[in-house]
Protein backbone atom coordinates (compact mmCIF):
# COMPACT_ATOMS: atom_id res chain seq x y z
CA UNK A 1 0.00 0.00 0.00
CA UNK A 2 1.13 3.48 -1.25
CA UNK A 3 1.05 5.45 1.70
CA UNK A 4 2.05 9.44 2.20
CA UNK A 5 4.94 10.65 3.96
CA UNK A 6 3.41 13.04 7.25
CA UNK A 7 3.89 10.36 9.74
CA UNK A 8 7.46 8.70 9.56
CA UNK A 9 8.04 7.50 12.92
CA UNK A 10 9.83 4.27 13.16
CA UNK A 11 8.58 3.73 16.49
CA UNK A 12 4.86 4.17 15.88
CA UNK A 13 2.09 6.19 13.80
CA UNK A 14 -1.42 7.23 15.65
CA UNK A 15 -4.15 8.77 13.79
CA UNK A 16 -6.22 10.37 17.02
CA UNK A 17 -9.78 10.67 16.36
CA UNK A 18 -11.57 13.26 19.59
CA UNK A 19 -13.06 16.05 19.37
CA UNK A 20 -12.40 16.88 23.05
CA UNK A 21 -9.09 19.59 22.36
CA UNK A 22 -7.88 19.32 26.14
CA UNK A 23 -7.44 15.59 25.74
CA UNK A 24 -5.64 16.06 22.32
CA UNK A 25 -3.35 18.12 23.54
CA UNK A 26 -2.51 16.07 26.25
CA UNK A 27 -1.97 13.17 24.24
CA UNK A 28 -0.03 14.58 21.84
CA UNK A 29 2.64 15.91 24.25
CA UNK A 30 2.54 12.03 25.60
CA UNK A 31 3.33 10.55 22.66
CA UNK A 32 5.46 12.75 21.10
CA UNK A 33 7.19 12.67 23.82
CA UNK A 34 7.14 8.48 23.78
CA UNK A 35 8.50 9.55 19.71
CA UNK A 36 5.32 8.93 18.17
CA UNK A 37 4.30 10.44 14.65
CA UNK A 38 0.66 11.93 15.98
CA UNK A 39 -1.72 12.94 13.89
CA UNK A 40 -6.14 14.19 14.89
CA UNK A 41 -9.04 14.95 13.39
CA UNK A 42 -12.45 15.54 14.89
CA UNK A 43 -14.04 14.72 11.54
CA UNK A 44 -15.28 11.17 10.59
CA UNK A 45 -14.70 11.25 6.62
CA UNK A 46 -11.35 13.61 7.31
CA UNK A 47 -10.39 10.60 9.47
CA UNK A 48 -11.63 7.87 7.20
CA UNK A 49 -9.19 9.61 4.64
CA UNK A 50 -5.72 10.04 6.52
CA UNK A 51 -6.53 6.71 7.44
CA UNK A 52 -6.43 4.92 4.31
CA UNK A 53 -3.47 7.42 2.77
CA UNK A 54 -1.09 7.26 5.78
CA UNK A 55 -1.57 3.93 6.65
CA UNK A 56 -1.00 4.45 10.62
CA UNK A 57 0.14 1.84 13.12
CA UNK A 58 -3.04 2.54 14.99
CA UNK A 59 -6.20 4.49 15.56
CA UNK A 60 -7.15 5.60 19.00
CA UNK A 61 -11.13 6.22 18.39
CA UNK A 62 -13.45 7.97 20.82
CA UNK A 63 -16.88 6.82 20.48
CA UNK A 64 -18.84 10.02 20.75
CA UNK A 65 -17.92 12.62 18.91
CA UNK A 66 -20.73 15.47 18.56
CA UNK A 67 -22.03 15.94 14.37
CA UNK A 68 -21.15 19.20 13.19
CA UNK A 69 -24.54 20.83 13.71
CA UNK A 70 -23.94 19.80 17.50
CA UNK A 71 -25.85 16.34 17.88
CA UNK A 72 -25.02 13.86 19.67
CA UNK A 73 -23.76 11.66 17.92
CA UNK A 74 -21.40 7.73 18.65
CA UNK A 75 -19.79 8.64 15.40
CA UNK A 76 -17.12 6.47 16.31
CA UNK A 77 -19.10 3.37 15.25
CA UNK A 78 -19.46 5.01 11.75
CA UNK A 79 -16.09 5.29 11.75
CA UNK A 80 -15.03 1.07 13.00
CA UNK A 81 -17.54 0.16 10.60
CA UNK A 82 -16.16 2.00 7.36
CA UNK A 83 -12.57 1.57 8.27
CA UNK A 84 -13.35 -2.21 8.44
CA UNK A 85 -15.22 -2.55 5.18
CA UNK A 86 -12.99 -0.51 3.39
CA UNK A 87 -10.38 -3.48 2.45
CA UNK A 88 -7.32 -1.00 2.43
CA UNK A 89 -7.97 -0.14 5.78
CA UNK A 90 -9.49 -3.67 7.64
CA UNK A 91 -6.12 -4.16 8.52
CA UNK A 92 -5.41 -1.21 10.48
CA UNK A 93 -5.51 -1.93 14.67
CA UNK A 94 -8.37 0.52 15.62
CA UNK A 95 -8.33 1.04 19.57
CA UNK A 96 -11.29 2.14 21.00
CA UNK A 97 -10.87 5.14 23.56
CA UNK A 98 -13.95 5.85 25.16
CA UNK A 99 -16.00 6.88 28.42
CA UNK A 100 -18.49 4.70 27.86
CA UNK A 101 -17.99 1.18 29.64
CA UNK A 102 -21.03 -1.16 29.79
CA UNK A 103 -20.81 -4.37 28.72
CA UNK A 104 -22.60 -3.99 25.49
CA UNK A 105 -20.19 -1.49 24.21
CA UNK A 106 -17.20 -3.66 24.48
CA UNK A 107 -18.87 -6.58 23.24
CA UNK A 108 -20.12 -4.69 20.05
CA UNK A 109 -16.28 -3.22 19.51
CA UNK A 110 -15.00 -6.51 19.92
CA UNK A 111 -17.57 -7.82 17.12
CA UNK A 112 -16.92 -5.06 15.04
CA UNK A 113 -13.74 -5.84 14.85
CA UNK A 114 -11.54 -3.66 17.22
CA UNK A 115 -8.03 -3.98 18.45
CA UNK A 116 -8.50 -2.88 21.71
CA UNK A 117 -10.86 -1.12 24.40
CA UNK A 118 -9.29 1.52 26.49
CA UNK A 119 -11.69 2.77 29.18
CA UNK A 120 -10.74 6.55 29.27
CA UNK A 121 -11.88 7.58 32.23
CA UNK A 122 -9.69 5.16 34.50
CA UNK A 123 -6.90 4.97 32.20
CA UNK A 124 -4.15 7.46 32.94
CA UNK A 125 -1.73 8.84 30.24
CA UNK A 126 1.42 5.68 30.83
CA UNK A 127 -1.48 2.87 30.90
CA UNK A 128 -2.80 4.28 27.44
CA UNK A 129 0.90 4.38 25.97
CA UNK A 130 1.55 1.19 26.95
CA UNK A 131 -1.48 -0.45 25.55
CA UNK A 132 -0.92 1.25 22.10
CA UNK A 133 2.84 0.19 22.31
CA UNK A 134 1.28 -3.51 23.24
CA UNK A 135 -1.46 -3.37 20.68
CA UNK A 136 1.15 -2.54 17.56
CA UNK A 137 3.74 -5.04 18.65
CA UNK A 138 0.95 -7.56 18.45
CA UNK A 139 -0.18 -6.53 15.04
CA UNK A 140 3.14 -6.39 13.71
CA UNK A 141 3.88 -9.79 15.04
CA UNK A 142 0.40 -11.05 13.15
CA UNK A 143 1.50 -9.51 10.34
CA UNK A 144 4.86 -10.99 10.31
CA UNK A 145 3.47 -14.08 10.70
CA UNK A 146 1.43 -13.47 7.36
CA UNK A 147 3.62 -12.19 5.05
CA UNK A 148 6.69 -14.42 5.68
CA UNK A 149 5.22 -17.51 3.46
CA UNK A 150 4.48 -14.87 0.57
CA UNK A 151 8.77 -14.01 0.82
CA UNK A 152 9.44 -17.59 0.33
CA UNK A 153 7.15 -17.94 -2.69
CA UNK B 1 -99.32 -8.25 -4.65
CA UNK B 2 -95.57 -8.23 -3.06
CA UNK B 3 -94.96 -10.75 -0.40
CA UNK B 4 -94.84 -7.44 2.53
CA UNK B 5 -98.76 -6.55 0.80
CA UNK B 6 -99.66 -10.11 1.45
CA UNK B 7 -98.58 -10.42 4.85
CA UNK B 8 -100.60 -7.11 5.69
CA UNK B 9 -103.34 -8.51 4.19
CA UNK B 10 -103.24 -11.40 6.11
CA UNK B 11 -102.54 -9.59 8.99
CA UNK B 12 -105.75 -7.32 9.02
CA UNK B 13 -107.56 -10.12 7.80
CA UNK B 14 -110.93 -10.21 10.30
CA UNK B 15 -110.51 -13.29 12.02
CA UNK B 16 -113.33 -11.78 14.37
CA UNK B 17 -115.35 -12.08 11.71
CA UNK B 18 -117.28 -15.32 11.51
CA UNK B 19 -117.86 -15.04 7.96
CA UNK B 20 -115.07 -14.10 6.75
CA UNK B 21 -113.19 -16.91 8.99
CA UNK B 22 -115.38 -19.86 7.82
CA UNK B 23 -116.32 -18.84 4.59
CA UNK B 24 -113.84 -16.82 3.24
CA UNK B 25 -116.86 -14.58 2.81
CA UNK B 26 -114.98 -10.84 1.65
CA UNK B 27 -117.21 -9.41 -0.53
CA UNK B 28 -116.55 -5.26 0.44
CA UNK B 29 -113.77 -3.42 0.51
CA UNK B 30 -114.78 -2.45 3.62
CA UNK B 31 -114.55 -6.49 5.07
CA UNK B 32 -110.76 -6.06 4.29
CA UNK B 33 -110.38 -3.01 7.34
CA UNK B 34 -113.04 -4.48 9.54
CA UNK B 35 -112.44 -5.95 12.72
CA UNK B 36 -115.74 -6.30 14.72
CA UNK B 37 -117.29 -9.48 15.92
CA UNK B 38 -119.79 -10.47 12.82
CA UNK B 39 -122.31 -9.49 15.34
CA UNK B 40 -121.16 -6.03 15.72
CA UNK B 41 -121.39 -5.92 11.54
CA UNK B 42 -123.04 -2.66 10.87
CA UNK B 43 -123.78 -3.95 7.53
CA UNK B 44 -125.31 -6.84 9.20
CA UNK B 45 -127.14 -4.93 11.47
CA UNK B 46 -128.60 -2.82 8.88
CA UNK B 47 -129.59 -5.99 7.13
CA UNK B 48 -131.20 -7.75 10.07
CA UNK B 49 -133.25 -4.41 11.26
CA UNK B 50 -134.28 -3.32 7.31
CA UNK B 51 -135.54 -6.97 6.80
CA UNK B 52 -137.86 -6.84 10.33
CA UNK B 53 -138.67 -3.78 9.08
CA UNK B 54 -139.83 -4.51 5.71
CA UNK B 55 -141.61 -7.70 7.49
CA UNK B 56 -143.74 -4.95 9.62
CA UNK B 57 -144.46 -3.05 7.36
CA UNK B 58 -145.61 -5.56 5.14
CA UNK B 59 -147.90 -7.27 7.67
CA UNK B 60 -149.32 -3.92 8.56
CA UNK B 61 -149.97 -3.00 4.97
CA UNK B 62 -152.29 -6.18 4.72
CA UNK B 63 -154.16 -6.06 7.92
CA UNK B 64 -154.79 -2.24 7.09
CA UNK B 65 -155.32 -2.27 3.47
CA UNK B 66 -156.32 -6.32 3.53
CA UNK B 67 -154.09 -6.78 0.05
CA UNK B 68 -150.31 -6.04 -0.83
CA UNK B 69 -149.62 -4.04 -4.25
CA UNK B 70 -146.63 -4.88 -6.27
CA UNK B 71 -145.97 -0.81 -6.25
CA UNK B 72 -145.50 -0.82 -2.54
CA UNK B 73 -143.44 -4.02 -2.64
CA UNK B 74 -141.02 -2.49 -5.26
CA UNK B 75 -140.65 1.07 -3.53
CA UNK B 76 -139.93 -0.53 -0.12
CA UNK B 77 -137.41 -2.65 -1.53
CA UNK B 78 -136.08 0.20 -4.03
CA UNK B 79 -135.99 1.92 -0.21
CA UNK B 80 -134.03 -0.41 1.49
CA UNK B 81 -131.37 -1.37 -1.68
CA UNK B 82 -130.73 2.99 -2.29
CA UNK B 83 -130.08 3.15 1.98
CA UNK B 84 -128.08 -0.12 1.89
CA UNK B 85 -126.26 1.64 -0.82
CA UNK B 86 -125.28 4.90 1.25
CA UNK B 87 -124.86 2.70 3.93
CA UNK B 88 -122.40 0.64 2.97
CA UNK B 89 -120.54 3.52 1.28
CA UNK B 90 -120.40 5.35 4.97
CA UNK B 91 -119.52 2.49 7.10
CA UNK B 92 -116.50 1.80 4.54
CA UNK B 93 -115.67 5.09 5.25
CA UNK B 94 -115.63 4.87 8.88
CA UNK B 95 -113.78 1.19 9.12
CA UNK B 96 -111.61 2.72 6.47
CA UNK B 97 -110.58 5.38 8.87
CA UNK B 98 -110.24 3.03 12.24
CA UNK B 99 -108.51 0.69 11.02
CA UNK B 100 -105.91 3.39 9.99
CA UNK B 101 -106.12 4.87 13.26
CA UNK B 102 -105.19 1.57 14.58
CA UNK B 103 -102.54 1.26 11.91
CA UNK B 104 -101.08 4.04 13.01
CA UNK B 105 -101.46 3.66 17.24
CA UNK B 106 -99.46 0.26 15.75
CA UNK B 107 -96.47 1.69 13.67
CA UNK B 108 -95.81 4.49 16.27
CA UNK B 109 -96.22 2.01 19.09
CA UNK B 110 -93.45 -0.03 17.19
CA UNK B 111 -91.50 3.14 16.70
CA UNK B 112 -92.03 4.34 20.63
CA UNK B 113 -90.00 0.42 20.93
CA UNK B 114 -87.89 0.15 18.24
CA UNK B 115 -86.90 4.24 19.35
CA UNK B 116 -86.14 2.94 23.19
CA UNK B 117 -84.43 0.01 22.19
CA UNK B 118 -81.85 2.74 19.85
CA UNK B 119 -81.93 4.95 22.95
CA UNK B 120 -80.52 2.15 25.27
CA UNK B 121 -78.29 1.21 22.47
CA UNK B 122 -77.03 4.40 21.95
CA UNK B 123 -77.09 5.42 25.68
CA UNK B 124 -74.60 1.98 26.34
CA UNK B 125 -72.06 3.37 23.57
CA UNK B 126 -72.17 6.54 25.60
CA UNK B 127 -72.14 4.79 29.06
CA UNK B 128 -69.36 3.01 27.55
CA UNK B 129 -67.34 6.21 26.30
CA UNK B 130 -68.17 7.77 29.79
CA UNK B 131 -66.29 4.45 31.19
CA UNK B 132 -63.30 4.85 29.22
CA UNK B 133 -63.35 8.92 29.68
CA UNK B 134 -63.50 7.88 33.02
CA UNK B 135 -60.43 5.29 32.66
CA UNK B 136 -58.57 7.83 30.81
CA UNK B 137 -58.76 10.37 33.24
CA UNK B 138 -57.46 8.54 36.20
CA UNK B 139 -54.63 7.08 33.61
CA UNK B 140 -53.78 10.52 32.74
CA UNK B 141 -53.78 11.32 36.88
CA UNK B 142 -51.65 8.91 37.42
CA UNK B 143 -49.28 9.86 34.55
CA UNK B 144 -49.94 13.85 35.42
CA UNK B 145 -48.65 12.56 39.10
CA UNK B 146 -45.36 10.50 37.89
CA UNK B 147 -44.26 13.23 35.60
CA UNK B 148 -44.67 15.46 38.65
CA UNK B 149 -42.73 12.66 40.69
CA UNK B 150 -39.87 12.41 37.95
CA UNK B 151 -39.67 16.67 38.01
CA UNK B 152 -39.21 16.71 41.35
CA UNK B 153 -36.63 13.82 41.22
CA UNK B 154 -35.18 15.69 37.99
CA UNK B 155 -35.08 18.66 40.61
CA UNK B 156 -33.59 17.21 43.38
CA UNK B 157 -31.11 15.25 40.81
CA UNK B 158 -29.76 18.88 39.02
CA UNK B 159 -28.99 19.60 43.07
CA UNK B 160 -27.18 17.05 44.10
CA UNK B 161 -25.34 17.01 40.58
CA UNK B 162 -24.49 20.57 41.10
CA UNK B 163 -23.60 20.40 44.71
CA UNK B 164 -21.87 16.86 44.85
CA UNK B 165 -19.21 17.71 41.27
CA UNK B 166 -19.17 21.54 41.76
CA UNK B 167 -17.67 21.05 44.95
CA UNK B 168 -14.97 19.07 44.55
CA UNK B 169 -14.37 20.73 40.82
CA UNK B 170 -14.11 24.44 42.85
CA UNK B 171 -11.37 23.10 45.47
CA UNK B 172 -9.39 21.88 42.46
CA UNK B 173 -10.11 24.95 41.01
CA UNK B 174 -8.76 26.68 43.55
CA UNK B 175 -5.47 24.80 44.39
CA UNK B 176 -5.29 25.61 40.64
CA UNK B 177 -5.32 28.93 40.57
CA UNK B 178 -3.12 29.77 43.49
CA UNK B 179 -0.71 27.42 41.96
CA UNK B 180 -1.12 29.35 38.08
CA UNK B 181 -0.58 32.53 40.11
CA UNK B 182 2.55 31.28 41.26
CA UNK B 183 2.36 31.80 45.40
CA UNK B 184 1.46 27.94 46.28
CA UNK B 185 3.71 24.95 46.04
CA UNK B 186 1.76 22.09 43.26
CA UNK B 187 3.01 19.24 45.74
CA UNK B 188 0.85 20.52 48.32
CA UNK B 189 -2.67 20.85 46.74
CA UNK B 190 -1.69 17.31 44.94
CA UNK B 191 -3.53 15.63 47.84
CA UNK B 192 -6.57 17.99 47.47
CA UNK B 193 -6.61 17.59 43.65
CA UNK B 194 -6.31 13.61 44.04
CA UNK B 195 -8.93 13.80 46.66
CA UNK B 196 -11.22 15.82 44.89
CA UNK B 197 -10.65 13.61 41.98
CA UNK B 198 -11.89 10.57 43.83
CA UNK B 199 -14.77 12.06 45.00
CA UNK B 200 -16.11 13.56 41.93
CA UNK B 201 -15.45 9.73 40.87
CA UNK B 202 -17.02 8.54 43.45
CA UNK B 203 -20.38 10.60 42.97
CA UNK B 204 -20.50 9.41 39.06
CA UNK B 205 -19.90 5.82 39.99
CA UNK B 206 -22.85 6.13 42.56
CA UNK B 207 -25.57 7.55 39.97
CA UNK B 208 -24.65 5.05 37.96
CA UNK B 209 -24.63 2.42 40.09
CA UNK B 210 -28.29 3.86 41.00
CA UNK B 211 -29.20 4.10 37.24
CA UNK B 212 -28.32 0.62 36.43
CA UNK B 213 -30.08 -0.75 39.40
CA UNK B 214 -32.98 0.81 38.20
CA UNK B 215 -35.88 -2.05 38.81
CA UNK B 216 -33.30 -4.66 38.44
CA UNK B 217 -31.44 -6.84 41.39
CA UNK B 218 -28.02 -6.15 41.60
CA UNK B 219 -25.47 -8.39 40.31
CA UNK B 220 -23.61 -10.17 42.48
CA UNK B 221 -20.11 -12.00 42.59
CA UNK B 222 -20.57 -13.95 46.11
CA UNK B 223 -18.40 -15.68 48.23
CA UNK B 224 -17.38 -16.96 51.67
CA UNK B 225 -16.84 -13.87 53.45
CA UNK B 226 -15.68 -13.75 57.28
CA UNK B 227 -18.15 -10.87 58.13
CA UNK B 228 -16.85 -10.01 61.76
CA UNK B 229 -13.42 -9.36 60.09
CA UNK B 230 -14.75 -7.40 58.12
CA UNK B 231 -16.73 -5.63 60.17
CA UNK B 232 -13.89 -5.07 63.28
CA UNK B 233 -11.86 -3.69 60.09
CA UNK B 234 -14.58 -0.87 58.92
CA UNK B 235 -15.33 0.36 62.52
CA UNK B 236 -11.42 0.59 63.17
CA UNK B 237 -11.16 3.17 60.35
CA UNK B 238 -14.86 4.66 60.82
CA UNK B 239 -13.20 6.14 64.04
CA UNK B 240 -10.77 8.21 62.27
CA UNK B 241 -13.53 9.90 60.31
CA UNK B 242 -13.51 13.25 61.14
CA UNK B 243 -17.29 13.59 62.70
CA UNK B 244 -16.59 10.77 64.70
CA UNK B 245 -13.23 12.57 66.32
CA UNK B 246 -15.07 16.08 66.72
CA UNK B 247 -17.87 15.06 68.72
CA UNK B 248 -15.96 12.23 70.43
CA UNK B 249 -18.25 9.56 69.39
CA UNK B 250 -17.39 5.75 70.75
CA UNK B 251 -17.58 3.28 68.20
CA UNK B 252 -17.65 -0.63 68.62
CA UNK B 253 -18.42 -3.81 67.27
CA UNK B 254 -19.99 -6.22 70.52
CA UNK B 255 -19.02 -9.95 70.70
CA UNK B 256 -22.45 -11.93 70.78
CA UNK B 257 -22.43 -15.30 73.18
CA UNK B 258 -22.00 -17.59 69.58
CA UNK B 259 -19.36 -18.01 67.18
CA UNK B 260 -20.08 -15.44 64.67
CA UNK B 261 -20.13 -17.28 60.84
CA UNK B 262 -18.96 -17.05 57.77
CA UNK B 263 -21.49 -15.51 55.51
CA UNK B 264 -22.39 -15.95 51.48
CA UNK B 265 -22.05 -12.73 49.70
CA UNK B 266 -20.02 -10.61 47.49
CA UNK B 267 -17.57 -9.09 49.79
CA UNK B 268 -16.98 -5.76 47.86
CA UNK B 269 -20.32 -5.23 48.00
CA UNK B 270 -21.32 -5.94 51.66
CA UNK B 271 -18.58 -4.06 52.66
CA UNK B 272 -19.99 -0.99 50.58
CA UNK B 273 -22.97 -2.05 53.01
CA UNK B 274 -21.37 -2.06 56.27
CA UNK B 275 -19.15 1.14 55.16
CA UNK B 276 -22.51 3.08 54.53
CA UNK B 277 -24.75 2.38 57.12
CA UNK B 278 -21.69 3.23 59.89
CA UNK B 279 -20.95 6.79 57.91
CA UNK B 280 -24.99 7.20 58.34
CA UNK B 281 -24.56 6.27 61.56
CA UNK B 282 -22.06 8.78 62.68
CA UNK B 283 -23.26 11.95 60.55
CA UNK B 284 -26.45 11.30 61.85
CA UNK B 285 -25.29 11.03 65.86
CA UNK B 286 -24.31 14.18 67.69
CA UNK B 287 -23.31 12.34 70.89
CA UNK B 288 -23.01 8.63 72.49
CA UNK B 289 -21.96 5.98 69.90
CA UNK B 290 -22.87 3.58 67.43
CA UNK B 291 -22.47 0.04 68.06
CA UNK B 292 -22.89 -3.12 65.78
CA UNK B 293 -24.08 -6.33 67.34
CA UNK B 294 -25.32 -9.48 66.30
CA UNK B 295 -28.17 -11.91 66.08
CA UNK B 296 -28.94 -15.46 64.44
CA UNK B 297 -32.00 -15.71 62.80
CA UNK B 298 -32.27 -19.40 61.35
CA UNK B 299 -30.13 -19.86 58.52
CA UNK B 300 -29.22 -15.82 58.56
CA UNK B 301 -27.04 -13.63 60.52
CA UNK B 302 -28.85 -10.92 60.91
CA UNK B 303 -25.88 -7.71 61.73
CA UNK B 304 -27.36 -4.55 63.38
CA UNK B 305 -26.22 -0.98 63.78
CA UNK B 306 -27.79 1.05 66.67
CA UNK B 307 -26.91 4.71 67.16
CA UNK B 308 -28.08 7.44 69.68
CA UNK B 309 -28.54 9.63 66.93
CA UNK B 310 -30.89 12.12 65.66
CA UNK B 311 -33.55 9.09 65.20
CA UNK B 312 -35.68 9.00 62.05
CA UNK B 313 -39.06 11.18 61.78
CA UNK B 314 -42.41 9.31 60.88
CA UNK B 315 -41.59 11.69 57.43
CA UNK B 316 -38.44 10.38 56.58
CA UNK B 317 -39.55 6.58 57.41
CA UNK B 318 -41.29 6.65 54.90
CA UNK B 319 -39.22 8.04 52.08
CA UNK B 320 -35.87 6.67 53.50
CA UNK B 321 -34.78 3.81 50.35
CA UNK B 322 -35.63 5.84 48.01
CA UNK B 323 -33.39 7.87 45.40
CA UNK B 324 -31.91 11.51 46.58
CA UNK B 325 -33.82 11.39 49.59
CA UNK B 326 -32.12 12.74 52.99
CA UNK B 327 -32.57 12.69 56.45
CA UNK B 328 -34.70 16.19 58.06
CA UNK B 329 -32.03 18.32 58.59
CA UNK B 330 -29.18 16.01 56.80
CA UNK B 331 -27.77 19.24 54.30
CA UNK B 332 -26.93 20.79 57.93
CA UNK B 333 -24.67 18.24 58.73
CA UNK B 334 -23.64 16.10 55.76
CA UNK B 335 -23.74 18.36 53.10
CA UNK B 336 -21.98 15.87 50.77
CA UNK B 337 -24.14 13.37 50.51
CA UNK B 338 -25.83 11.91 47.56
CA UNK B 339 -28.76 10.67 48.71
CA UNK B 340 -27.99 7.11 47.22
CA UNK B 341 -26.31 5.67 50.07
CA UNK B 342 -29.72 3.74 51.46
CA UNK B 343 -31.06 3.02 48.06
CA UNK B 344 -27.80 1.17 46.69
CA UNK B 345 -27.74 -0.18 50.50
CA UNK B 346 -30.97 -1.60 50.01
CA UNK B 347 -30.69 -3.15 46.01
CA UNK B 348 -27.15 -4.90 47.50
CA UNK B 349 -29.03 -6.21 50.65
CA UNK B 350 -31.47 -7.64 48.29
CA UNK B 351 -29.44 -9.04 45.85
CA UNK B 352 -27.80 -10.84 48.32
CA UNK B 353 -31.06 -12.71 49.31
CA UNK B 354 -31.15 -10.82 53.02
CA UNK B 355 -33.44 -7.86 54.09
CA UNK B 356 -32.82 -4.86 55.72
CA UNK B 357 -35.07 -3.56 58.28
CA UNK B 358 -34.45 -0.46 60.43
CA UNK B 359 -36.15 0.99 63.94
CA UNK B 360 -36.90 4.25 65.75
CA UNK B 361 -38.32 5.72 68.32
CA UNK B 362 -38.97 9.18 66.47
CA UNK B 363 -36.77 12.27 66.34
CA UNK B 364 -34.01 11.93 68.99
CA UNK B 365 -34.14 8.84 69.70
CA UNK B 366 -31.70 7.05 68.17
CA UNK B 367 -31.92 4.71 65.36
CA UNK B 368 -30.99 1.03 64.30
CA UNK B 369 -30.51 -0.20 60.79
CA UNK B 370 -30.59 -4.32 60.59
CA UNK B 371 -29.74 -6.42 57.55
CA UNK B 372 -29.90 -10.20 57.29
CA UNK B 373 -27.32 -12.24 54.95
CA UNK B 374 -26.99 -15.91 54.60
CA UNK B 375 -24.75 -17.62 56.66
CA UNK B 376 -21.85 -19.64 54.54
CA UNK B 377 -23.37 -23.41 54.03
CA UNK B 378 -21.74 -24.56 51.46
CA UNK B 379 -23.52 -22.62 48.47
CA UNK B 380 -21.54 -22.83 45.38
CA UNK B 381 -21.44 -19.98 42.63
CA UNK B 382 -24.54 -19.84 40.81
CA UNK B 383 -22.44 -19.78 36.94
CA UNK B 384 -25.26 -17.82 35.61
CA UNK B 385 -25.47 -15.59 37.79
CA UNK B 386 -21.61 -15.33 37.83
CA UNK B 387 -21.55 -12.11 35.01
CA UNK B 388 -18.63 -9.73 35.83
CA UNK B 389 -20.17 -6.62 37.24
CA UNK B 390 -17.57 -4.28 35.43
CA UNK B 391 -15.66 -4.61 32.43
CA UNK B 392 -11.69 -4.19 32.92
CA UNK B 393 -10.46 -0.82 31.78
CA UNK B 394 -8.19 -1.61 29.31
CA UNK B 395 -8.26 -4.63 27.28
CA UNK B 396 -6.90 -5.91 24.41
CA UNK B 397 -8.58 -8.69 21.96
CA UNK B 398 -7.27 -11.47 20.57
Amino acid sequence: MVRTNVLQSKVGRIIFIEDEKALVDIYHDVFEKEGYDFMTTDNIQIGLTITEFEQPDAVLLDIIIPKPENTVAEQGYDYLKAVKENPKTKNVPIIVFTNLDTPQDHKKCREMGAAAYLFKRDCTPKEVTDAVAEVIKRDKEKKAKFSKPQEVV
Amino acid sequence: MDKLGEKIERKYLNLNCWLVKNLGYSPYKRCQHCRFKFRNCLFLQYQVISSILVVIFLATFFIVEGKITMLVVSMIFTLVIVYGYFFNRSTEKIVEANFSQAKAKEALAELTKNLKQQVVEQTKDITKKNKDLEKNNKELEIKNQLNQELLAMKSDFLRVVNHQLNTPISIMRGYFSMIKEGDYKPEKALPFVEAGLDRINQVVADFLDAYELEGERMRMKPERVDIATVIDKMVEEKKNLQYAKERKLTISAEKPDFEIPNVWCDIKRITDVISNLLDNAVFYTYKGGVVVFYELVGDYLKINVKDTGNGITEEDKKKLFQKFTRGTGASGMHPDGSGLGLYIVKKIIEGSGGEITFASDGAGKGATFSFTIPVYANQQVDKMRDVVTRENKIEIFN
